[in-house]
């Protein structure tokens, strides 16, 4: 089947890249914003190892800081996604009823629209900027989460433990937080890695467009607007920026299937 | 009338380090109801599906020594994979547990019964149309018209079963091994699905190798039963010994065994 | 099924109100409103002049109301006119509309003419070294930004080589062009958009159809079907294939809004006058009106699509009854 090394590698350049994210913008932010006047446009080279932009900025200390932007916007507002996934989802499934109608017809509706537009239209009102975009993805990225955490407690609400936990006394939200929703952890895991990779395109998606991170700080997006620009002229203006985001997106993409093969392995024996 | 048409010799199947079948040796006579019978694990489904090479994962050694139409002998466990087509459904035809899930759910039953028929080139359109109705009528499908034109849901459990047996007939094949033929079914209509079986062998000299985990069921239709256990066989019994079992774990599976051989008055009702 | 349809465009039209009201409130919770938009395209606006726009937008109206007033337009097709240009909305989304659906139509006919094939090859060869090239080729699919590719494309094909036209739909001289010079001039600028907008779809189709056709392989009917010494090939596409394309039929419908989002990004590089790009570029200029249009818009077109990806299933799969 899949060799196993795909996993280990993937991991690790995801703890290079989270790395790259934490320290990037601490240590290279003088040196993401140093222009080289000399060597502007400048292709690869000993002192400029990715090549500099139309600024003489050096591309390589870009990158890492743009890690900053692009894997802190997919964390976090995949975190934001989640969490607001499991509470819904844990309600609708748990209290059913009106509530579970209410929310489910709120995220049916959410369903509707093609997520990149009503990403810019949010955008649109609140204007861009990091933080809206993290919030924005966040809010309506959800649903999936909550559809899965829904169908899980629906299964599992009347099962032994649960009703041994009522019996004993427990209250809701303890049968709900301590029995249940952990039952349903491995695939909100699954969900949350692969929501990763999708949170990072979007932003970069986002930012190419300039509606996401604003110049000049940096983020794997916008860096790939200035590639635009200079199409044709400096290759590894689109090139390399493009390789960080697509080999993180890849490596979070390996880990979340090899999550799910396994998880599909286990729970055909529960 | 003694001679063997299968005879599976020294039958060894294993799948990676798991070995299902350890030197099985089952002859079947001509024109014959021999079952294979055991409890679930014993082997007697792995042994069935050997014979046609039908699991792809199975690896398996030994003879399975095969008398075709024109009285040739095959190993069939030497046949590459071609051959061994031409005598799939023509020589030797399957029957499975589960006839839900043995039919393709999106093609009518016209279509399922006469593609054996076509695909070994006996005739033309309109002959296989003519040999399927025979075929349905045969099998006491109460609208053989109707149930050709259906589509497997529109029939329930036991008319599901019999229109895979017509399709299994259908390219008139010498040796029909039926897995546990009744096992997913009613016990009302097992009676009247193993009737049509040893009618078939009756009237038209097909020879039956019926796998079942049921020894008494067995007994009531057969004329030579295999008890296997652990991938052997562990005895053979003859009709004429009246099936008495000398070892005791084929006492045991009999004492196990659900059938009732009584003659059973019919109350009436829904005709399956 | 006409009563089903009914019952289907019933239980739609709870999620017809939700997602006006919703795409309605989050555009007037806009800091300053639509006032305050026009008034900020045209700082000479007096405050006469706002009072009135307000009394005009119905501003001091609460927001249901509003949202009733504008609803009543909207089902008419009126969504008012643009804030850039003052043209009607609905003219300008009617402009782009057909633009989109060409690409986007074309572009999925290549995913389902690529992606069926590659899909069915790659289960019937499952856990081959064919099947793992398949998979990573997927997994590119997947993981790869689809501008970015679009923007190699552009350069390879369009700068380095010159093969290919990289912006518009229409050469300058477009209008001169005899109808057949026309129509191989459109067709040579659609190549690298309809490439671009396929990319990220054949991924998610081939990936889909391996698994519906390793599905269908795994089931005991096509056991059954080789038991009857039925030749390979008859097994594989009679039996196995014409189930593992009962759910691909609903693929088409449930395309729709990634066919719609992705419109956004590979329009504005290519330049195209579509839908994408229009509300890219309204969005920009915070041009209100013609962002609901679109918005409301692109969320009917996805229910349309759900609509259309059930009755298709029901239509092809003889166990359905539609009652």
């Amino acid at each position: 089947m899949k060799p196993r090394w795909t996993f280990w590698a993937a991991a690790g350049w995801l703890a290079f890249v989270a790395l790259a994210a934490c320290a990037g913008p601490v240590l290279f932010s003088g040196a993401a914003s140093a222009m080289d006047f000399a060597r502007v446009l400048a292709p690869p080279s000993a002192t400029h190892p990715l090549g500099t932009d139309s600024l003489g900025r050096d591309l390589l200390a870009r990158i890492v800081c743009g890690a900053g932007a692009s894997i802190g916007v997919g964390v976090v507002s995949v975190a934001i996604s989640m969490g607001v996934g499991v509470l819904v989802g844990a309600a609708s499934g748990y209290f059913g009823g009106w509530r579970d109608r209410v929310l489910m017809g709120l995220a049916d509706v959410l369903l509707c629209f093609p997520v990149l537009f009503l990403i810019l239209a949010v955008i649109a009102v609140l204007g861009p900027g990091v933080w809206h975009v993290i919030v924005v993805i966040g809010l309506t990225s959800w649903m999936g989460t909550a559809r899965l955490v829904r169908a899980e407690i629906f299964s599992l609400k009347e099962r032994e433990f649960a009703l041994a936990a009522r019996a004993l006394g427990a209250g809701h939200t303890r049968i709900l937080f301590g029995h249940l929703v952990p039952n349903a952890s491995g695939p909100v895991l699954v969900n949350a890695v692969l929501g990763v990779s999708v949170a990072i395109l979007l932003e970069a998606g986002l930012s190419f467009l300039g509606l996401g991170v604003q110049p000049p700080t940096p983020s794997w997006g916008n860096l790939l607007t200035d590639g635009k620009a200079t199409l044709g002229a400096a290759w590894w203006l689109v090139f390399f920026p493009g390789v960080a985001i697509f080999s993180t997106v890849l490596a979070a993409n390996v880990i979340g299937d090899r999550l799910r093969d396994s998880l599909a392995g286990e729970r055909h024996i529960g | 009338m003694a001679e063997p048409i299968l005879e599976i010799v020294n039958l060894r199947v294993r799948f990676g380090a798991v070995t299902a079948v350890d030197g099985a040796c089952v002859p079947v006579t001509k024109g014959s109801f021999t079952s294979l019978v055991g409890a679930s694990g014993s082997g007697k489904s792995v042994t069935a599906l050997s014979v046609c090479r039908l699991d792809r994962q199975a690896a398996i050694e030994g003879d399975i020594f095969w008398t075709a139409r024109d009285g040739n002998v095959l190993n069939l466990t030497q046949l590459t994979e071609n051959a061994l087509r031409s005598v799939r459904g023509r020589g030797i035809a399957y029957v499975f547990q589960d006839p839900a899930a043995s039919l393709n759910p999106v093609l009518r039953i016209g279509e399922q019964v006469s593609e054996a028929f076509r695909a070994h080139g006996l005739g033309n359109a309109r002959q296989a149309r003519a040999k399927a109705l025979e075929l349905l009528q045969a099998v006491r499908l109460p609208d053989p018209e109707r149930a050709f034109r259906a589509y497997p849901h529109e029939l329930s459990g036991g008319m599901r079963q019999r229109a895979t047996i017509a399709a299994a007939l259908s390219a008139d094949p010498a040796l029909l091994i039926a897995d546990e033929p009744t096992t997913a079914l009613d016990p009302t209509i097992e009676a009247e699905i193993l009737s049509l079986l040893a009618e078939f062998r009756a009237k038209r000299g097909l020879t039956v190798l019926f796998i079942t985990h049921d020894l008494a069921l067995a007994r009531a239709y057969s004329d030579r039963i295999h008890v296997m256990r652990a991938g052997r066989v562990v005895e053979s019994l003859l009709k004429e010994g009246r099936f008495e079992p000398a070892n005791p774990y084929a006492r045991a599976l009999l004492a196990a065994s659900a059938f009732d051989a009584a003659p059973k008055t019919p109350i009436g009702g829904v005709n399956a | 099924m006409g009563r089903y349809l009914a019952r289907r465009i019933a239980g739609a039209v709870p999620l017809l109100f939700g997602i006006t009201f919703l795409s309605f409130a989050v555009i007037h919770l806009a800091p300053g409103g639509p006032v305050e938009a026009k008034a900020g395209l045209n700082p000479k606006m007096t405050a006469q002049a706002r009072e009135k726009l307000a009394t005009l937008y119905g501003l001091d109206k609460p927001l249901v109301e509003r949202y009733r007033a504008w609803l009543g337009r909207a089902v008419r097709l009126d969504f008012g006119e643009s804030f850039a240009d003052g043209e009607k909305v609905s003219v300008k989304i009617g402009r782009a509309v057909p633009v989109t659906l060409l690409v986007s139509g074309l572009s999925l006919v290549l995913v389902l003419l690529v992606g069926i094939p590659l899909g069915v090859y790659s289960a019937v060869r499952a856990g081959t070294r064919a099947d793992s090239l398949v998979s990573g080729i997927v997994l590119f699919g997947f993981s790869a930004p689809t501008f970015w590719i679009a923007l190699g494309l552009m350069s390879f094909f369009g700068v380095t080589l010159q093969w290919l036209p990289v912006t518009g739909l229409h050469s300058l001289f477009h209008e001169e062009m005899a109808p057949l010079e026309r129509a191989v001039d459109l067709a040579w600028h659609l190549v690298l958009p309809v490439a671009v907008s396929a990319f990220a779809g054949l991924a998610a189709v081939t990936r889909f159809m391996r698994g519906s056709m390793l599905e269908a392989l795994s089931q005991n009917y096509v056991r059954a079907a080789r038991a009857k010494g039925l030749s390979e090939p008859r097994v594989l596409y009679r039996h196995a294939l014409r189930n593992a394309l009962l759910p691909v039929v609903t693929l088409v419908g449930l395309s729709v809004p990634g066919l719609l989002g992705g419109s956004v990004i590979f329009e504005s590089i290519f330049s195209i006058p579509g839908m994408g790009s229009l509300f890219y570029a309204s969005v920009f200029s915070r041009d209100y009106p013609v962002i609901m249009g679109i918005l409301v818009l692109g969320a009917v077109l996805t229910l349309v699509g759900n609509l259309l990806a059930d009755l298709a299933y029901a239509a092809v799969d003889p166990r359905i009854r539609l009652e």
